[in-house]
């Protein structure tokens, strides 16, 4: 039986034949046959990551267990179903902490090694890759090979951030970190401008634990982008108990599928946000809780309708930011696109294959499904080959083969190890389709 | 009700613990402090399942593969490995079913059937009662269905099986009604677990956790018997109040 499945962003669907295999007998079934097959973890990436047409979606949902935990050394080995947020609960409990947190609890750490995420610390600590120890791949063709920097160095390194298409990652050991402190303050700062926000988290860079920014990317003029800058710090105080991650919120079937999102309703919609933050600018909360700022507030996506919306993200090299900054707000401004979500992260690493990395700072546009975001969007499209930096491949179901073959510059490199290694393309997915690696 | 009875932690078996009602159940009991024992076929699931509980909440978490199609001697082994360290509660949710189980089906898929539904679970359940009797108490818990409480043209030996193993309970239950042991058993209505993945059923599925609650809750009561959700038994009542003629077009 076929049934549906949608990438999170809503803009991208296929039919296919799912599989929740409970056991490993069933699974390693699955995995035996010579059919092509995509992996599924929460299914929350923003594009069709984990399905495609005329290939069986495998889930890892019931592989969610922990299998090791060395509180001494501060290794924990898991199965790649476990929602990260499940992981930092157990850890937590340990005085453990594992900082590379993507914004939603129940994304899985399958997901995270596929996509390679990043967390809201990314300038401090890096991406997931950076603490993966070892991983375990099973692969028709390759059996069960385990990888890590001394051990199928090649396939570990093409694994991280390669989409799921090296084999189905089995277990993941990560590396933890201490527990700076039992609760999160948050402080609210208010920026003027894009500038001013970037101005701002660089002062702050190196005194937060965590930081990121809400902009107002609607504002024309010298205010374009202004918003607050989130800087977050450890702090002692009372965690709450742990609670199993929260999963996204299926949408309710009766929901229009017009956006509520709109030039008339965004600036409503973004100066409630922005007072509310304003009036209250320092609150303390859990580690948990506080590192999942979407949960629970899920009706962002919801408002979006049933025809969904589209994520820009770019990671802007320093020396082009402020002309980058400045066709950007033209850019709005010429197409009229109405943003419904802006946002900042600063970035420090080196890119390589097609991992969305580097040096510089992360712009986020979010935006409803529309002509004139899709305008936007090519014209950013445009700009970043022109100015420099990478795109989020996994935020973004529109990016064509040609645009992430200029923009990565191991483009062919990526695609030419992926085909040695895996000929016969037993994993597929329509992300690799669309992009063609 | 005396202490032994009330007990709300100690030394559990879950047979049918890789999976569903049965997953569910041990990670609650191994929540609430309980040491668990955990059987199922898989070797490497049990592995993983044992692993997690102690990284989530410690304790012991032993397993113990088996295979309910295994021979007499098979289960008797691995009943007396189980009791040989003191057991205080077993909760038995192992059970399968089979697409062809349509009444016309071959004689090897019906044999299987019964077996994993019936006759090697009470050999197995025999001789955990065998061992509560000679330690003075115990709680031992199965599962039957509501295919069995209103059978249909669909999972035919099973129902069937599922029937005699609640025949079969309430019949321990009146042996052994004036002694410190309990006998429990459910009937369960449709439960997401990957039993009924992919079906479309006319009722919406309970949770395994919710269902698994409730049955650790009642560990240290006198419960007996009941559906699971309690929402069936006025459906199931209904159903089997309908005249035949009705009864016979349902397609549920
Ligand atoms: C609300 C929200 C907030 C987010 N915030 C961030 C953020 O802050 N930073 C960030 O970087 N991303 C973020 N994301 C994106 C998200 O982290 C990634 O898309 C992630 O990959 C989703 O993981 P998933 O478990 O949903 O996996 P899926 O979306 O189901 O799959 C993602 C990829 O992983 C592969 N995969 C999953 N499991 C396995 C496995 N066992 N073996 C092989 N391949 C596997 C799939 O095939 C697919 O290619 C966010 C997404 C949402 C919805
Ligand atoms: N789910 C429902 O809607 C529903 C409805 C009514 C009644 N029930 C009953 O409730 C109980 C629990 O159901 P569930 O949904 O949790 O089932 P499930 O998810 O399918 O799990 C069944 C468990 O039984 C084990 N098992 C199966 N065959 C076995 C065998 N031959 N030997 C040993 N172990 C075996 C499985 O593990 P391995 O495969 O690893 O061995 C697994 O742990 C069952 O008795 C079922 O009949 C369920």
């Amino acid at each position: 039986m076929l049934s549906e499945v949608r990438s999170f962003a809503r803009t991208e669907s296929v039919q296919v034949r799912r599989h929740e295999p409970a056991s490993y007998g069933h699974l390693l079934g699955l995995l035996r046959s010579d059919k092509a097959r995509s992996i599924r973890g929460a299914g929350l990436s923003y594009c069709l990551a984990s399905a495609a047409d005329g290939v069986d979606c495998i889930s890892t949902g019931a592989f969610n267990r922990v299998l090791e935990f060395d509180r001494e050394r501060r290794l924990i080995r898991v199965e790649p179903g476990l929602a990260i947020g499940d992981l930092v609960s157990v850890v937590c409990a340990s005085g453990l902490w594992f900082p590379v947190l993507p914004g939603y609890p129940s994304i899985t750490i399958g997901g995270c090694v596929a996509m390679n995420v990043h967390g809201k610390t990314q300038h401090n600590v890096g991406n997931f890759a950076e603490h993966v120890e070892s991983l375990v791949l099973l692969h028709p063709d390759h059996g069960e090979l385990h990888c890590s920097t001394t051990s199928h160095a090649d396939l570990f390194d093409l694994t991280l951030g390669g989409f799921g298409l090296t084999g189905y990652i089995a277990e993941v050991t990560l590396r933890l970190q201490p527990l700076a402190g039992t609760a999160v303050r948050r402080v609210a700062h208010r920026v003027r401008s894009l500038d001013d926000a970037v101005a701002t988290m660089d002062d702050l860079a190196t005194k937060t634990d965590a930081l990121y920014s809400w902009n107002d990317f609607n504002r024309p003029g010298a205010s374009f982008g202004a918003g607050l800058v989130y800087a977050e710090y450890f702090v002692d105080g009372e965690e709450p108990e742990p609670e199993p991650a929260r999963s996204m919120p299926t949408l309710p079937g009766w929901l229009p599928r017009r956006s509520a999102y709109s030039a008339v309703t965004m600036p409503l919609i973004n100066r409630v946000y922005e007072v509310r933050d304003r009036l209250r600018p320092t609150r303390i909360g859990g580690v948990v809780q506080t590192a999942f700022p979407i949960a629970g507030n899920e009706i962002y996506f919801h408002l979006y309708g049933g025809r969904g919306f589209y994520e820009y993200q770019w990671i802007v090299p320093r020396p082009s930011l402020a002309v980058a900054i400045a066709r950007l707000r033209e850019a709005v401004a010429a197409t009229r696109a109405t943003i419904t979500l802006g946002s900042l992260k600063l970035f420090a690493g080196s890119q390589s294959l097609l991992r969305f990395d580097g040096d510089g700072v992360c712009i986020t546009l979010d935006a409803v499904d529309h002509p004139a975001t899709a305008a936007l969007f090519a014209r950013l499209d445009r700009l970043v080959i022109e100015h420099g930096g990478v795109v989020n491949i996994a935020k973004d179901s529109r990016l064509s083969a040609d645009v992430v073959a200029r923009v990565f510059p191991e483009y062919r490199d990526f695609r030419s190890r992926l085909r040695d290694f895996d000929p016969h393309r037993r994993f597929d997915t329509s992300l690799r389709r669309r992009i063609d690696v | 009700m005396s202490e032994s009875r009330r007990r709300s932690s100690g030394r559990a078996v879950v047979l049918g613990a890789s999976s569903g009602v049965g997953r569910a159940a041990a990670s609650r009991l191994a929540r609430d402090g309980w040491s668990t024992v955990l059987s199922s076929r898989g070797a490497r699931d049990l592995e993983a399942m044992s692993a997690d509980l102690e990284a989530r909440y410690g304790g012991l978490h032993e397993t113990a593969p088996i295979d309910l199609l295994a021979d007499d001697d098979a289960l008797g082994a691995y009943a007396g490995h189980v009791t040989s360290d003191g057991l205080d509660v077993a909760i038995i949710t192992a059970g399968a079913i089979d697409a062809d189980d349509d009444g016309l089906t071959d004689w090897s898929t019906i044999d299987r059937l019964t077996t994993a539904n019936y006759t090697a679970v009470i050999k197995i359940a025999g001789r955990f009662l065998a061992h509560f009797e000679q330690q003075g108490c115990g709680t031992l818990v199965l599962f039957s269905s509501i295919a069995a409480a209103a059978p249909r043209s669909r999972n035919v030996a099973y129902a069937a099986a599922k029937s005699a193993l609640a025949s079969w309970a309430t019949s321990q239950q009146h042996r052994l009604a004036d002694t410190e042991i309990e006998v429990q058993v459910y009937s369960l209505g449709y439960v997401d677990t990957p039993m009924t993945a992919g079906q479309k059923l006319l009722f919406p599925k309970a949770k395994p956790e919710f269902v698994a609650d409730r049955v650790v809750q009642n560990l240290g009561t006198s419960h007996r018997r009941g559906y699971l959700p309690k929402w069936w038994a006025p459906i199931v009542g209904t159903i089997r109040a309908l005249p035949w003629t009705i009864y016979k077009r349902l397609r549920f």
